[in-house]
Protein backbone atom coordinates (compact mmCIF):
# COMPACT_ATOMS: atom_id res chain seq x y z
CA UNK A 1 0.00 0.00 0.00
CA UNK A 2 1.27 3.58 -0.95
CA UNK A 3 -0.40 5.84 1.67
CA UNK A 4 0.13 9.78 1.36
CA UNK A 5 -0.58 11.33 4.52
CA UNK A 6 -1.61 15.31 4.64
CA UNK A 7 0.13 15.98 2.03
CA UNK A 8 1.03 19.83 1.32
CA UNK A 9 2.55 21.55 -1.51
CA UNK A 10 2.81 25.28 -3.08
CA UNK A 11 4.19 26.03 -6.41
CA UNK A 12 4.51 29.83 -6.65
CA UNK A 13 2.10 30.87 -4.45
CA UNK A 14 -0.04 28.31 -5.29
CA UNK A 15 -1.56 25.75 -3.32
CA UNK A 16 -1.65 23.03 -4.75
CA UNK A 17 -1.84 19.91 -2.63
CA UNK A 18 -3.27 21.13 0.97
CA UNK A 19 -3.54 18.05 3.85
CA UNK A 20 -3.94 15.97 1.06
CA UNK A 21 -4.52 12.16 1.89
CA UNK A 22 -4.66 9.05 -0.81
CA UNK A 23 -3.96 5.38 -0.76
CA UNK A 24 -3.04 3.32 -4.10
CA UNK A 25 -3.06 -0.07 -3.72
CA UNK A 26 0.00 -2.42 -4.64
CA UNK A 27 0.43 -4.51 -7.81
CA UNK A 28 -2.05 -3.02 -9.60
CA UNK A 29 -2.36 -0.30 -12.42
CA UNK A 30 -3.67 3.04 -10.94
CA UNK A 31 -4.30 5.70 -13.25
CA UNK A 32 -4.50 9.00 -11.82
CA UNK A 33 -6.39 11.33 -14.38
CA UNK A 34 -7.22 14.92 -14.49
CA UNK A 35 -7.07 18.20 -16.74
CA UNK A 36 -3.77 19.30 -17.41
CA UNK A 37 -1.92 21.49 -14.84
CA UNK A 38 -4.40 20.24 -12.04
CA UNK A 39 -1.26 18.83 -9.94
CA UNK A 40 -0.86 15.14 -11.48
CA UNK A 41 2.55 14.93 -12.19
CA UNK A 42 3.87 17.02 -9.42
CA UNK A 43 1.27 14.26 -7.14
CA UNK A 44 3.55 11.18 -8.71
CA UNK A 45 6.73 12.95 -8.18
CA UNK A 46 5.99 13.84 -4.74
CA UNK A 47 5.41 9.93 -4.35
CA UNK A 48 8.78 9.09 -6.47
CA UNK A 49 11.02 11.45 -4.23
CA UNK A 50 11.69 13.62 -6.85
CA UNK A 51 9.72 16.76 -5.55
CA UNK A 52 9.82 17.06 -2.08
CA UNK A 53 6.55 17.79 -0.42
CA UNK A 54 6.09 21.36 2.09
CA UNK A 55 4.24 19.12 4.34
CA UNK A 56 3.39 15.38 4.92
CA UNK A 57 4.59 12.04 4.53
CA UNK A 58 4.42 9.29 1.83
CA UNK A 59 4.76 5.48 3.51
CA UNK A 60 5.60 2.58 1.00
CA UNK A 61 3.64 -0.24 3.54
CA UNK A 62 4.10 -4.09 2.98
CA UNK A 63 2.25 -6.13 5.69
CA UNK A 64 1.82 -3.42 7.98
CA UNK A 65 5.48 -2.64 8.07
CA UNK A 66 7.13 0.67 6.65
CA UNK A 67 9.65 -0.22 3.56
CA UNK A 68 11.73 1.89 1.31
CA UNK A 69 11.01 1.36 -2.29
CA UNK A 70 12.88 1.48 -5.58
CA UNK A 71 11.00 3.13 -8.23
CA UNK A 72 11.08 2.95 -12.48
CA UNK A 73 9.81 6.29 -14.36
CA UNK A 74 8.67 6.33 -18.07
CA UNK A 75 8.74 10.36 -18.52
CA UNK A 76 6.91 12.16 -20.80
CA UNK A 77 9.91 12.65 -22.72
CA UNK A 78 12.22 9.56 -23.14
CA UNK A 79 14.89 11.27 -21.58
CA UNK A 80 17.44 8.54 -23.25
CA UNK A 81 21.33 9.70 -23.96
CA UNK A 82 21.39 10.78 -27.54
CA UNK A 83 24.93 10.00 -27.72
CA UNK A 84 24.49 5.95 -26.58
CA UNK A 85 22.78 3.28 -28.75
CA UNK A 86 20.13 1.37 -27.08
CA UNK A 87 22.10 -1.23 -25.54
CA UNK A 88 23.95 1.19 -23.68
CA UNK A 89 21.04 3.18 -22.64
CA UNK A 90 19.81 0.48 -21.10
CA UNK A 91 22.95 -0.57 -19.33
CA UNK A 92 23.53 2.45 -17.86
CA UNK A 93 20.53 1.99 -15.10
CA UNK A 94 21.77 -1.53 -14.46
CA UNK A 95 25.53 -0.37 -13.75
CA UNK A 96 24.66 0.44 -10.20
CA UNK A 97 22.39 -1.97 -9.14
CA UNK A 98 22.86 -4.44 -6.74
CA UNK A 99 21.55 -8.23 -6.44
CA UNK A 100 20.13 -9.73 -3.47
CA UNK A 101 23.45 -10.97 -2.66
CA UNK A 102 25.39 -7.06 -2.47
CA UNK A 103 27.23 -8.09 -5.37
CA UNK A 104 26.12 -6.02 -8.89
CA UNK A 105 25.18 -7.76 -12.56
CA UNK A 106 28.04 -9.01 -14.77
CA UNK A 107 28.61 -7.56 -17.96
CA UNK A 108 27.30 -10.67 -19.13
CA UNK A 109 24.15 -10.53 -16.79
CA UNK A 110 23.27 -7.47 -18.04
CA UNK A 111 23.63 -7.98 -21.48
CA UNK A 112 20.96 -11.07 -21.06
CA UNK A 113 18.83 -9.19 -19.10
CA UNK A 114 18.98 -6.72 -22.33
CA UNK A 115 18.19 -9.23 -24.37
CA UNK A 116 15.11 -10.42 -22.70
CA UNK A 117 13.61 -7.22 -22.02
CA UNK A 118 14.06 -6.07 -25.48
CA UNK A 119 12.53 -8.98 -27.24
CA UNK A 120 9.44 -8.09 -25.11
CA UNK A 121 9.02 -4.86 -26.22
CA UNK A 122 9.75 -6.32 -30.08
CA UNK A 123 13.27 -4.36 -30.45
CA UNK A 124 15.44 -6.59 -30.04
CA UNK A 125 16.60 -6.42 -33.32
CA UNK A 126 17.81 -2.77 -32.76
CA UNK A 127 20.19 -3.22 -29.39
CA UNK A 128 23.04 -1.68 -30.78
CA UNK A 129 20.72 0.92 -32.87
CA UNK A 130 21.54 4.74 -31.89
CA UNK A 131 18.76 6.42 -30.41
CA UNK A 132 18.41 9.25 -33.05
CA UNK A 133 17.80 6.37 -35.59
CA UNK A 134 14.63 4.75 -34.20
CA UNK A 135 11.36 6.48 -34.90
CA UNK A 136 9.43 8.31 -31.66
CA UNK A 137 7.33 5.03 -30.88
CA UNK A 138 10.42 2.77 -30.90
CA UNK A 139 12.21 5.20 -28.63
CA UNK A 140 8.78 5.55 -25.91
CA UNK A 141 9.32 1.79 -26.03
CA UNK A 142 12.74 1.43 -25.57
CA UNK A 143 11.60 3.85 -21.85
CA UNK A 144 9.80 1.63 -21.08
CA UNK A 145 11.60 -1.23 -21.76
CA UNK A 146 14.45 0.82 -18.99
CA UNK A 147 11.80 0.99 -16.53
CA UNK A 148 11.04 -2.27 -16.96
CA UNK A 149 14.40 -3.49 -16.38
CA UNK A 150 15.39 -1.47 -13.34
CA UNK A 151 14.24 -3.76 -10.65
CA UNK A 152 11.76 -2.15 -8.65
CA UNK A 153 8.92 -2.27 -6.28
CA UNK A 154 7.25 0.72 -8.28
CA UNK A 155 6.60 1.83 -11.30
CA UNK A 156 5.93 5.84 -12.46
CA UNK A 157 4.11 6.83 -15.84
CA UNK A 158 3.83 10.50 -16.79
CA UNK A 159 2.01 10.71 -19.98
CA UNK A 160 4.33 8.77 -21.74
CA UNK A 161 2.26 8.20 -24.72
CA UNK A 162 0.91 11.38 -25.01
CA UNK A 163 2.62 12.65 -27.90
CA UNK A 164 1.44 9.41 -30.17
CA UNK A 165 -1.04 9.39 -32.99
CA UNK A 166 -3.91 6.93 -31.95
CA UNK A 167 -2.37 3.63 -33.97
CA UNK A 168 1.00 4.33 -32.18
CA UNK A 169 -0.73 4.52 -28.53
CA UNK A 170 -2.44 0.88 -29.19
CA UNK A 171 0.98 -0.82 -30.49
CA UNK A 172 2.36 1.23 -26.96
CA UNK A 173 -0.41 0.21 -24.64
CA UNK A 174 0.39 -3.59 -26.10
CA UNK A 175 3.59 -2.94 -25.68
CA UNK A 176 3.18 -2.08 -21.88
CA UNK A 177 0.72 -4.69 -21.34
CA UNK A 178 3.28 -7.40 -22.20
CA UNK A 179 6.34 -6.10 -20.27
CA UNK A 180 3.60 -5.83 -17.51
CA UNK A 181 1.83 -9.37 -17.82
CA UNK A 182 5.43 -10.83 -17.62
CA UNK A 183 7.10 -8.53 -15.38
CA UNK A 184 8.27 -11.23 -12.31
CA UNK A 185 8.40 -7.92 -9.98
CA UNK A 186 4.60 -7.57 -10.61
CA UNK A 187 5.12 -4.01 -9.44
CA UNK A 188 2.47 -1.35 -8.71
CA UNK A 189 2.11 1.01 -11.64
CA UNK A 190 1.18 4.83 -10.95
CA UNK A 191 0.17 6.23 -14.01
CA UNK A 192 -0.78 10.11 -14.51
CA UNK A 193 -2.75 11.10 -17.63
CA UNK A 194 -5.60 13.19 -18.68
CA UNK A 195 -6.64 11.20 -20.99
CA UNK A 196 -9.86 9.05 -20.25
CA UNK A 197 -9.89 6.44 -22.93
CA UNK A 198 -6.10 5.18 -21.88
CA UNK A 199 -6.87 5.69 -18.68
CA UNK A 200 -10.35 3.00 -18.73
CA UNK A 201 -7.82 0.46 -21.22
CA UNK A 202 -4.73 0.65 -18.82
CA UNK A 203 -6.05 0.65 -14.86
CA UNK A 204 -7.40 -1.78 -12.38
CA UNK A 205 -8.24 1.73 -10.50
CA UNK A 206 -8.78 5.46 -11.59
CA UNK A 207 -8.67 8.60 -8.92
CA UNK A 208 -10.16 11.38 -10.37
CA UNK A 209 -8.23 14.65 -9.41
CA UNK A 210 -10.01 18.16 -9.61
CA UNK A 211 -10.22 21.36 -7.70
CA UNK A 212 -7.50 23.84 -6.33
CA UNK A 213 -6.27 23.03 -3.88
CA UNK A 214 -7.00 18.96 -5.47
CA UNK A 215 -9.32 16.34 -3.93
CA UNK A 216 -10.13 13.55 -5.25
CA UNK A 217 -13.22 13.76 -6.74
CA UNK A 218 -13.80 9.75 -7.54
CA UNK A 219 -12.22 6.55 -7.38
CA UNK A 220 -13.60 3.95 -9.67
CA UNK A 221 -12.10 0.13 -10.03
CA UNK A 222 -11.99 -1.91 -13.24
CA UNK A 223 -15.66 -3.66 -12.30
CA UNK A 224 -17.11 -0.21 -12.71
CA UNK A 225 -15.58 0.88 -16.21
CA UNK A 226 -18.43 1.68 -18.41
CA UNK A 227 -20.21 4.51 -20.77
CA UNK A 228 -21.84 6.00 -17.88
CA UNK A 229 -18.69 6.16 -16.07
CA UNK A 230 -16.81 8.06 -18.83
CA UNK A 231 -19.78 9.95 -19.02
CA UNK A 232 -19.56 11.00 -15.36
CA UNK A 233 -16.19 11.56 -15.48
CA UNK A 234 -15.96 14.32 -18.34
CA UNK A 235 -18.11 15.74 -15.95
CA UNK A 236 -15.80 15.35 -13.01
CA UNK A 237 -12.89 16.83 -14.99
CA UNK B 1 26.60 11.46 -57.75
CA UNK B 2 30.37 10.57 -57.82
CA UNK B 3 31.05 12.88 -60.75
CA UNK B 4 28.70 15.93 -59.23
CA UNK B 5 30.89 15.82 -55.57
CA UNK B 6 34.28 15.61 -57.52
CA UNK B 7 33.05 18.69 -59.54
CA UNK B 8 31.99 20.65 -56.60
CA UNK B 9 35.29 19.61 -54.49
CA UNK B 10 37.10 20.86 -57.85
CA UNK B 11 34.93 24.05 -57.59
CA UNK B 12 35.77 24.78 -53.89
CA UNK B 13 40.14 24.06 -54.18
CA UNK B 14 39.26 26.66 -57.51
CA UNK B 15 37.69 28.85 -54.95
CA UNK B 16 40.40 28.99 -52.58
CA UNK B 17 43.32 29.39 -55.22
CA UNK B 18 41.28 32.45 -56.61
CA UNK B 19 41.32 33.69 -52.93
CA UNK B 20 44.91 33.26 -52.61
CA UNK B 21 45.95 34.34 -55.75
CA UNK B 22 43.98 37.73 -54.79
CA UNK B 23 45.96 38.14 -51.34
CA UNK B 24 48.82 37.43 -52.97
CA UNK B 25 48.47 40.25 -55.31
CA UNK B 26 46.99 42.85 -53.01
CA UNK B 27 50.31 42.27 -50.91
CA UNK B 28 52.60 42.38 -54.30
CA UNK B 29 50.87 46.01 -55.13
CA UNK B 30 50.86 46.87 -51.45
CA UNK B 31 54.90 46.05 -51.56
CA UNK B 32 55.05 48.21 -54.69
CA UNK B 33 53.70 51.17 -53.21
CA UNK B 34 55.66 50.81 -50.68
CA UNK B 35 58.71 50.08 -52.33
CA UNK B 36 61.36 49.63 -49.38
CA UNK B 37 62.22 46.38 -48.83
CA UNK B 38 63.02 47.24 -45.07
CA UNK B 39 59.77 48.25 -44.21
CA UNK B 40 57.56 45.33 -46.30
CA UNK B 41 59.19 42.46 -47.96
CA UNK B 42 57.85 41.39 -51.90
CA UNK B 43 55.70 38.09 -51.43
CA UNK B 44 58.68 36.53 -53.53
CA UNK B 45 61.07 36.94 -51.68
CA UNK B 46 59.22 35.58 -48.73
CA UNK B 47 58.44 32.52 -50.40
CA UNK B 48 62.28 32.18 -51.46
CA UNK B 49 63.10 33.02 -47.70
CA UNK B 50 60.70 30.38 -46.40
CA UNK B 51 61.73 27.62 -49.04
CA UNK B 52 65.46 28.12 -47.78
CA UNK B 53 65.33 28.17 -44.12
CA UNK B 54 63.18 25.28 -44.70
CA UNK B 55 66.18 23.54 -46.63
CA UNK B 56 68.45 24.53 -43.36
CA UNK B 57 68.95 21.15 -41.07
CA UNK B 58 68.51 23.69 -38.15
CA UNK B 59 64.93 25.06 -39.38
CA UNK B 60 63.93 21.42 -38.59
CA UNK B 61 65.51 21.36 -35.01
CA UNK B 62 64.28 24.67 -33.82
CA UNK B 63 60.68 23.93 -35.53
CA UNK B 64 60.77 20.62 -33.16
CA UNK B 65 61.49 21.91 -30.23
CA UNK B 66 59.06 24.95 -30.33
CA UNK B 67 56.45 22.34 -31.43
CA UNK B 68 57.42 20.44 -28.33
CA UNK B 69 56.63 23.49 -26.39
CA UNK B 70 53.40 24.71 -28.20
CA UNK B 71 52.11 20.87 -27.64
CA UNK B 72 53.70 20.26 -24.03
CA UNK B 73 51.69 23.56 -23.12
CA UNK B 74 48.60 22.93 -25.08
CA UNK B 75 48.17 19.22 -23.54
CA UNK B 76 48.54 20.66 -19.66
CA UNK B 77 46.16 23.13 -20.59
CA UNK B 78 43.91 20.86 -21.66
CA UNK B 79 43.89 18.19 -19.53
CA UNK B 80 44.13 20.20 -16.52
CA UNK B 81 41.30 22.45 -17.61
CA UNK B 82 39.21 19.87 -18.62
CA UNK B 83 39.45 17.42 -15.20
CA UNK B 84 39.27 20.95 -12.94
CA UNK B 85 36.43 22.68 -15.22
CA UNK B 86 34.52 19.35 -14.64
CA UNK B 87 34.73 19.21 -10.68
CA UNK B 88 34.13 23.23 -10.86
CA UNK B 89 30.92 22.49 -13.27
CA UNK B 90 29.53 20.48 -11.16
CA UNK B 91 30.71 21.94 -7.60
CA UNK B 92 29.74 25.19 -7.42
CA UNK B 93 31.89 26.04 -4.23
CA UNK B 94 34.99 24.97 -6.33
CA UNK B 95 33.63 27.73 -8.70
CA UNK B 96 33.48 29.78 -6.89
CA UNK B 97 36.69 29.52 -5.08
CA UNK B 98 38.81 28.88 -8.42
CA UNK B 99 37.16 31.27 -10.71
CA UNK B 100 38.44 34.24 -9.38
CA UNK B 101 42.09 32.81 -10.23
CA UNK B 102 40.61 32.29 -13.84
CA UNK B 103 39.64 35.99 -14.09
CA UNK B 104 42.94 37.27 -12.98
CA UNK B 105 44.69 34.93 -15.64
CA UNK B 106 42.13 35.80 -18.49
CA UNK B 107 42.79 39.73 -17.85
CA UNK B 108 46.36 39.62 -17.58
CA UNK B 109 48.68 40.76 -20.10
CA UNK B 110 50.46 37.76 -22.26
CA UNK B 111 54.24 39.98 -21.59
CA UNK B 112 53.31 40.34 -18.14
CA UNK B 113 53.16 36.44 -17.88
CA UNK B 114 56.31 36.28 -19.78
CA UNK B 115 58.69 38.54 -18.12
CA UNK B 116 57.13 37.06 -14.51
CA UNK B 117 58.37 32.90 -15.84
CA UNK B 118 61.35 34.28 -16.79
CA UNK B 119 62.11 35.51 -13.33
CA UNK B 120 60.97 32.52 -12.04
CA UNK B 121 62.14 29.12 -14.85
CA UNK B 122 64.89 28.46 -17.45
CA UNK B 123 64.45 30.34 -20.76
CA UNK B 124 63.06 26.75 -22.40
CA UNK B 125 60.61 26.50 -20.04
CA UNK B 126 59.45 30.20 -19.97
CA UNK B 127 57.08 29.66 -23.23
CA UNK B 128 55.59 26.21 -21.77
CA UNK B 129 54.59 28.09 -18.64
CA UNK B 130 53.22 31.33 -20.76
CA UNK B 131 51.36 29.16 -22.79
CA UNK B 132 49.96 27.05 -20.48
CA UNK B 133 48.65 29.99 -18.21
CA UNK B 134 47.17 31.79 -21.66
CA UNK B 135 45.24 28.69 -22.58
CA UNK B 136 44.56 26.86 -19.64
CA UNK B 137 41.46 29.57 -18.11
CA UNK B 138 39.77 29.15 -21.83
CA UNK B 139 39.81 25.69 -21.66
CA UNK B 140 38.51 25.57 -18.05
CA UNK B 141 35.80 28.06 -19.07
CA UNK B 142 34.46 25.99 -22.03
CA UNK B 143 34.57 23.29 -20.07
CA UNK B 144 32.31 24.47 -17.24
CA UNK B 145 29.87 25.77 -19.42
CA UNK B 146 29.90 22.67 -21.17
CA UNK B 147 29.45 20.13 -17.91
CA UNK B 148 26.44 23.02 -16.99
CA UNK B 149 24.65 22.98 -20.52
CA UNK B 150 24.00 18.94 -19.66
CA UNK B 151 20.09 18.71 -19.81
CA UNK B 152 18.55 18.48 -16.35
CA UNK B 153 16.09 15.96 -17.21
CA UNK B 154 18.75 13.84 -18.05
CA UNK B 155 20.42 14.72 -15.08
CA UNK B 156 16.85 13.80 -13.58
CA UNK B 157 16.83 10.48 -14.89
CA UNK B 158 20.02 9.67 -14.23
CA UNK B 159 19.97 10.20 -10.44
CA UNK B 160 16.02 8.78 -9.73
CA UNK B 161 17.94 5.24 -11.57
CA UNK B 162 20.75 6.00 -9.37
CA UNK B 163 23.21 5.61 -12.05
CA UNK B 164 26.68 6.02 -10.18
CA UNK B 165 28.87 9.31 -10.39
CA UNK B 166 31.68 7.74 -12.20
CA UNK B 167 29.13 6.59 -14.76
CA UNK B 168 27.14 10.20 -14.94
CA UNK B 169 30.54 11.87 -15.56
CA UNK B 170 31.40 9.30 -18.53
CA UNK B 171 27.93 8.80 -19.99
CA UNK B 172 26.11 12.41 -18.93
CA UNK B 173 28.33 15.31 -18.49
CA UNK B 174 31.55 14.57 -20.41
CA UNK B 175 29.37 14.10 -23.86
CA UNK B 176 27.53 17.05 -22.74
CA UNK B 177 30.19 18.98 -22.55
CA UNK B 178 32.46 17.66 -25.35
CA UNK B 179 31.44 20.48 -28.00
CA UNK B 180 32.42 23.20 -25.89
CA UNK B 181 35.85 21.43 -24.78
CA UNK B 182 36.79 21.17 -28.52
CA UNK B 183 35.67 24.78 -29.31
CA UNK B 184 37.89 25.40 -26.94
CA UNK B 185 40.65 23.45 -27.77
CA UNK B 186 40.62 24.41 -31.18
CA UNK B 187 40.62 27.73 -30.32
CA UNK B 188 43.73 27.72 -27.66
CA UNK B 189 45.58 25.66 -30.78
CA UNK B 190 46.26 29.09 -32.27
CA UNK B 191 46.69 31.55 -29.08
CA UNK B 192 49.16 28.69 -27.64
CA UNK B 193 51.48 29.22 -30.74
CA UNK B 194 51.11 32.76 -30.39
CA UNK B 195 51.85 32.68 -26.79
CA UNK B 196 54.74 30.73 -27.21
CA UNK B 197 56.40 32.76 -30.06
CA UNK B 198 56.28 35.82 -27.71
CA UNK B 199 57.38 33.84 -24.71
CA UNK B 200 60.74 32.56 -26.82
CA UNK B 201 61.19 35.84 -27.82
CA UNK B 202 61.37 37.41 -24.72
CA UNK B 203 63.23 34.16 -22.65
CA UNK B 204 65.32 33.34 -26.94
CA UNK B 205 65.90 29.68 -25.89
CA UNK B 206 68.80 29.24 -28.18
CA UNK B 207 66.79 26.75 -30.51
CA UNK B 208 63.40 28.22 -30.81
CA UNK B 209 60.95 30.18 -33.84
CA UNK B 210 60.92 33.23 -31.35
CA UNK B 211 64.76 33.53 -30.82
CA UNK B 212 64.53 33.57 -35.36
CA UNK B 213 62.26 36.32 -34.97
CA UNK B 214 64.14 38.29 -32.85
CA UNK B 215 67.20 37.81 -35.24
CA UNK B 216 65.76 38.78 -38.12
CA UNK B 217 64.45 42.19 -36.43
CA UNK B 218 67.68 42.78 -35.65
CA UNK B 219 69.31 41.85 -38.73
CA UNK B 220 66.58 44.00 -40.47
CA UNK B 221 65.43 41.27 -42.36
CA UNK B 222 61.75 41.69 -42.87
CA UNK B 223 62.01 38.39 -45.49
CA UNK B 224 63.20 36.45 -42.96
CA UNK B 225 60.67 37.82 -40.09
CA UNK B 226 58.00 36.98 -42.49
CA UNK B 227 58.79 33.83 -43.59
CA UNK B 228 58.88 32.34 -39.91
CA UNK B 229 56.07 33.79 -39.10
CA UNK B 230 54.52 32.12 -41.72
CA UNK B 231 56.10 28.92 -40.24
CA UNK B 232 54.22 29.76 -37.68
CA UNK B 233 50.81 30.18 -39.05
CA UNK B 234 51.65 26.83 -40.72
CA UNK B 235 52.18 24.81 -37.69
CA UNK B 236 48.90 26.47 -36.07
CA UNK B 237 46.78 25.49 -39.12
CA UNK B 238 48.46 21.86 -39.21
CA UNK B 239 47.44 21.81 -35.17
CA UNK B 240 43.72 22.85 -35.75
CA UNK B 241 43.30 20.68 -38.30
CA UNK B 242 44.71 17.79 -36.77
CA UNK B 243 42.59 18.12 -33.54
CA UNK B 244 39.64 18.51 -35.65
CA UNK B 245 39.84 15.68 -37.84
CA UNK B 246 40.35 13.22 -34.37
CA UNK B 247 37.40 15.17 -32.05
CA UNK B 248 35.41 14.89 -35.44
CA UNK B 249 34.88 18.83 -34.88
CA UNK B 250 33.69 20.80 -37.78
CA UNK B 251 35.94 24.01 -37.96
CA UNK B 252 33.69 25.45 -40.14
CA UNK B 253 30.37 25.72 -38.01
CA UNK B 254 31.32 23.81 -34.76
CA UNK B 255 29.52 21.38 -35.33
CA UNK B 256 30.17 17.72 -33.71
Amino acid sequence: MIKLLDISKKYGGKELFSHFTAEFKEHEVTCILGASGVGKTTLINIIAGIVPPDGGRVVFETDGKERVLRGSYVFQEHRLLPWLDVHDNLELVLKNVRKSDGRGYTKEERAELIRKQLKLVGLEAYEFSDINELSGGMVQRVALCRAFLYPSELLFLDEPFKEQDPKLKDELYETFFRAYENDPLRRTVLSVTHDIPEALRLADTIIILSGSPVKIAGSYEKSEFSEELTEKIKELL
Amino acid sequence: MKAELSRSAFATWHRRVLVILFWLAVWEIAYLLIDRDIYFPSPVSVVMTFFRILAEKNTWIIVGLSTYRTLFAIVASAVLGVVIGIVCGLRRTMYDFVNPLMVILKSTPVVSVIIISIIWFRSTDVPIFSGFLMCFPIVFTGTVAGVRSADPKLIEMCRFYGVGRVEMLKSLYFPSAKPYINASVISIVGICWKAVAAAEVLSMPRLSIGANLYFAKTSLDPALLFAWTAIIILLSFVFETIYAKVSGYDKTFGHQ
